[in-house]
């Protein structure tokens, strides 16, 4: 088991947020796709289904799991003394805020579409 | 004046030394050449050939268009310019020029002395040849493809687009895309792993960042198209149903496949152009950049969120309203890492002291013209305004805005940059502001105009209009402007070829740069540096200005030769801290001639000689696997790994080297292809409107059990090999590389015997079809992973691998590894899930 500054200095902070953005798109246009076609819901619903609620509940969750991880990152950031290595920790660390920071914004902005609009129509 | 003359002496003869290693031949030997140098100018100048023909393809288009029922091309023959206008800019000059732009510039901005897998360099040039050339001959021969370049089915299948003008198009390209694919890799690789001691990430230049992330969305981009491609071809050839809904194929998912790839190639352009103006702007504003993190920033978001976009291309298709927003959404957010790229260059601008060399003039117009072309997009991003304009010239208008403002504009830019670095000479001032202004004007009257147009309703792809409806002005203005442009880019031209006649020597870094290629010669040598800096810092020209200097005197590392090797520093992905000696292949024949096998296998399959094809197959895998027996662990490279006390290892001597790297970057590359194959089971099985499953799975299941356990223990074997090796034991190693070939080898035959013994028809519907090329990816990969590994048992014999030399069989394992997964999640998806469905 790593660490967790050592997880939080890890390159793959730099994709983390957004990969995790991509993923949570994917899981959520194929079911989108998949309820649609097994269960559709009335369209006189409107955006008052339980695939809209679904999908914002699994949006809210995404975006709370990003925002926690872009705040360890910062707090990471801003941690490290100022020797070479911690000035790499602290690019890497910064950086994996800000992707994890707009891979929250992107999750949230989508997933604000499901308050407004039906889901088969 | 002794000493001096006696170090210019000792210098002549390090660079003679330097040169009997890395020279290039001339004559015929010259297609022997691998050095970056040479392949990344050969992209370019090809790739500028195309350019100047997709153009010429403009022009008479133009013509054609600039009054109102004019007959001077007849409409087949239209349809046919516009495809390969499209296509011919597309694939065969953006994409290409921008890699050999990158391939050239990487490894001297990086302090490397050529890319990590030359060879491959050479080979994708190759490929990019012979593929365009087939594409062309077809445009000479009359038969060229004439179905838009996006392809779209049914109007590209065998009933609707009869004869081989779409064969063309997909083979031809998909040929083309191993050359994109396998830059793709290279770069990826040769950027993390290949950076001069010292150089973090925190210190890359941008450009570097830019064509990272750039190679990185070539490798997830590209493969949904070549699936996309396959499939279209097997279905037009072998009558296998994809994309036909009478047997359960679904043409919506072509579309899928293509924009999968088609909207993160827009970004795929656009980076490295944006990198061009990263690198310049702060040159000619006399400062460093404004805001490298957040730049870095939105690199990265720009290549992730760009693959979240593509059904806004698709938005009239029917999709429902909510995936539709999901997709609008993200169009507009893309925005977002874009801003900040243009806020960063004006902070740059605005708190430096510019100087308007030609370069800059070039970047104001990509500023001005990139913000029109990006401030239209998200007017298209809007669910209802696309509707409206969809395929009008209003989306034509757009397209060339980005397209030209956001690629071809940086560039030129680029190109009057970098000119003083490929020829030592500097091009004339008059002609370079002439040339500029002259497409700038004519580029604005063209599309400008053209937004209009297609506000007024003109469709795209029509070979003429009636008069009477207003479209005669402005398609007469853009015509008009079309030849202005053309003569702005001739004389850009004439200006390039006059320089290297009449252009005053350009001198060291005449452009007062800050970046690491400017310490080479002007033109550079083969191997760029004869000594390679450390360099822990983001302006190396600015803080060292005697840099070069000293790396001509081999005053920095690696600057021995006596052992007649390629080599440069391999280094900590992370921090750049020297890991290996990375010993570098030298010139072959084995690539260009790999390339020639695989274009002999394109034009059979374009003629349809099947016989022929797999004569074809047979040498090429040859010649491919002669290639991977010479270039692995050489003999020679063994008696002296630690020449000078202090320097690491040799590459392969380690476990992690530049191959496995390249490995694993290609099975994410090979990953792309196999989701996107997923992805179109599981599409057409919940889309498709006719989808056709049978009541039982078609392939008996325990056999496929018992395959499946047989790869997996072949699987661990191999693991536990590796791990032997690690500990430094090597007992049995060929014996247990033979088991574990035979134990694969009895899986694929299982698989075959349970396949034959199926009921699969895979030409009657899409569902078999899909099935089918499923068992044929595994086989490909199992077959693959055997001959691989009986390689490495023959390599054992000979004594080229062993205990002291393990990086070969550490490069297969992932191989096998990914073989197993493929296995695995193709078991759980064609035959557990159906079940699962059924009971369901």
């Amino acid at each position: 088991m790593w660490p967790r500054e050592t997880l939080l200095y890890h390159p793959m902070q730099l994709a983390f947020g957004l990969a995790i953005w991509i993923l949570w798109f994917i899981v959520k246009y194929g079911a989108l796709a998949l309820f649609c076609e097994q269960a559709p819901p009335p369209i006189e619903q409107g955006a008052f289904t339980w695939i809209n609620a679904a999908l914002m509940v699994g949006s809210v969750a995404v975006t709370a799991l990003l925002l926690f991880w872009a705040n360890n990152c910062w707090r990471a950031a801003r941690s490290g003394n100022n020797d070479a290595d911690s000035e790499i920790n602290a690019f890497i660390a910064v950086l994996g805020a800000g992707i994890n920071l707009l891979g929250a914004v992107v999750t949230l902005s989508q997933g604000l579409m499901s308050l407004l609009l039906p889901p088969c129509l | 004046m002794n000493t001096n003359n006696e170090t210019r002496k000792a210098e002549a003869a390090l660079h003679d030394e330097f040169l009997k290693v890395w020279g290039n031949p001339r004559g015929w030997r010259a297609l022997t050449i691998v050095n970056h140098t040479t392949v990344g100018i050969r992209f370019m100048i090809t790739g500028g050939i195309f350019f100047l023909i997709g153009g010429l393809l403009a022009m008479l288009m133009r013509t054609q268009l600039a009054l109102p029922e004019q007959e001077i091309i007849e409409p087949k023959l239209y349809d046919q310019l516009f495809t390969m206008h499209g296509t011919v800019m597309m694939f065969l000059f953006a994409v290409p020029v921008l890699e050999g732009l990158a391939m050239y510039l990487i490894p001297k901005m990086i302090g490397a002395r050529d890319l990590v897998f030359p060879r491959l360099s050479a080979f994708g040039y190759w490929c990019y040849l012979f593929g365009s050339l087939i594409l062309m001959s077809s445009l000479v021969l009359g038969i060229a493809p004439a179905a838009g370049w996006f392809m779209y089915t049914p109007l590209t299948n065998d009933v609707y687009s009869p004869g081989p003008n779409v064969d063309f198009w997909l083979l031809g390209v998909t040929f083309i895309e191993i050359s994109a694919v396998s830059a793709g890799i290279e770069l990826t690789v040769s950027i993390l792993r290949t950076r001069t001691s010292g150089m973090a990430l925190l210190h890359m230049p941008l450009f570097c960042w830019y064509i990272l992330i750039m190679a990185l969305m070539i490798v997830f981009g590209f493969p949904p198209l070549i699936l996309g491609s396959i499939l279209l071809e097997l279905e037009r050839a072998a009558g296998m149903p994809f994309f036909d809904v009478a047997r359960g194929g679904d043409p919506i998912l072509w579309q899928h496949l293509f924009w999968l790839f088609g909207h993160p190639e827009v970004y795929i352009i656009f980076l490295p152009a944006a990198g061009i103006v990263s690198t310049l702007l702060p040159v000619f504003s006399r400062q460093p950049i404004v805001g490298y993190r957040w730049i870095v920033l939105a690199i990265i978001s720009t290549g992730f969120i760009s693959f979240g976009l593509w059904v806004h291309h698709m938005f009239t298709i029917g999709i429902p309203q909510l995936a539709q927003a999901f997709f609008s959404m993200a169009s507009m957010l893309v925005a977002i890492p874009t801003g900040i790229q243009l806020f960063a260059w004006l902070a740059t601008l605005w708190t430096g002291r510019p100087v308007y060399h030609v370069p800059m003039l070039w970047l104001v117009g990509f500023l001005f013209i990139f913000m029109i072309g990006g401030l239209t997009g998200v007017m298209l991003a809007l669910v209802p305004f696309n509707w409206q304009v969809h395929d009008t010239h209003f989306v034509v208008a757009h397209l060339h805005y980005v397209m030209v403002g956001g690629m071809l504009f940086p560039l030129i830019a680029g190109l009057y940059y970098w000119l003083p670095h490929f020829s030592g000479r500097m091009p004339s001032d008059k002609l370079a502001r002439w040339g500029f202004w002259m497409t700038f004007v004519g580029f604005n009257t063209t599309f400008l105009v053209m937004h209009l147009t297609g506000l007024l309703g003109m469709p795209r792809r029509v070979y003429t209009y009636p008069a009477g409806l207003g479209w005669e002005l402005p398609n007469s203005v853009s015509s008009m402007g079309g030849f202005i442009m053309a003569m702005g880019i001739s004389m850009v031209l004439l200006d390039i070829v006059l320089h290297f006649r009449f252009g005053r020597p350009a001198g060291a870094n005449p452009w007062q740069a800050d970046t690491l290629e400017w310490a080479t010669d002007t033109p550079p040598q083969p191997y760029n540096f004869i000594s390679l800096p450390d360099c822990p810092m983001r302006h190396p020209m600015w803080d060292s200005p005697d840099l070069q200097a000293t790396i001509a005197d081999g005053r920095h590392g690696l600057s021995e030769i006596d052992h007649g090797r390629r080599e440069t520093w391999g280094s900590d992905p992370v921090s750049g801290a020297i890991r290996e000696i990375i010993h570098l292949p030298g010139n072959s024949w084995l690539p260009f001639f790999s390339a020639l096998a695989l274009s002999g296998l394109c034009i059979s399959l374009l003629i349809r000689t099947y016989s022929m094809a797999l004569i074809a197959v047979i040498a090429s895998l040859v010649l491919l696997l002669r290639w991977s027996w010479k270039n692995g662990a050489f003999l020679e490279a063994d008696s002296d790994s630690a020449a000078k006390s202090g320097y690491p290892q040799l590459h392969s001597r380690t476990f992690d080297g530049p191959g496995l790297w390249g490995m694993v970057v290609t099975l994410l590359a090979d990953g792309a292809l196999f989701l996107s194959i997923l992805f179109g089971w599981l599409y057409l099985r919940i889309v498709a409107p006719n989808w056709q499953a049978p009541e039982t799975v078609p392939l008996a299941w325990q056999p496929l059990l018992i395959s499946g356990v047989l790869l997996t223990i072949a699987t661990f074997w191999h693991h536990f090999i590796v791990r032997r090796l690690r500990e430094g034991r090597d007992d049995h190693l060929q014996g247990q590389l033979w088991s574990i070939a035979v134990v694969g080898l009895v899986h694929c035959g299982v698989l075959i015997w349970t396949w034959s013994a199926s009921s699969l028809l895979a030409t009657q519907t899409a569902h078999d079809a899909v099935i089918s090329v499923i068992l044929m990816y595994q086989l490909f990969h199992s077959g693959l992973a055997v001959i691989m590994t009986a390689l490495q048992a023959m390599r054992v014999a000979y004594g080229y691998v062993d205990k002291g030399a393990p990086y070969e069989i550490a490069v297969v394992k992932p191989w096998w590894l990914y073989t197993t997964a493929v296995y695995w999640l193709s078991f759980l998806t064609v035959i557990l899930l159906p079940i699962a469905w059924r009971s369901a």
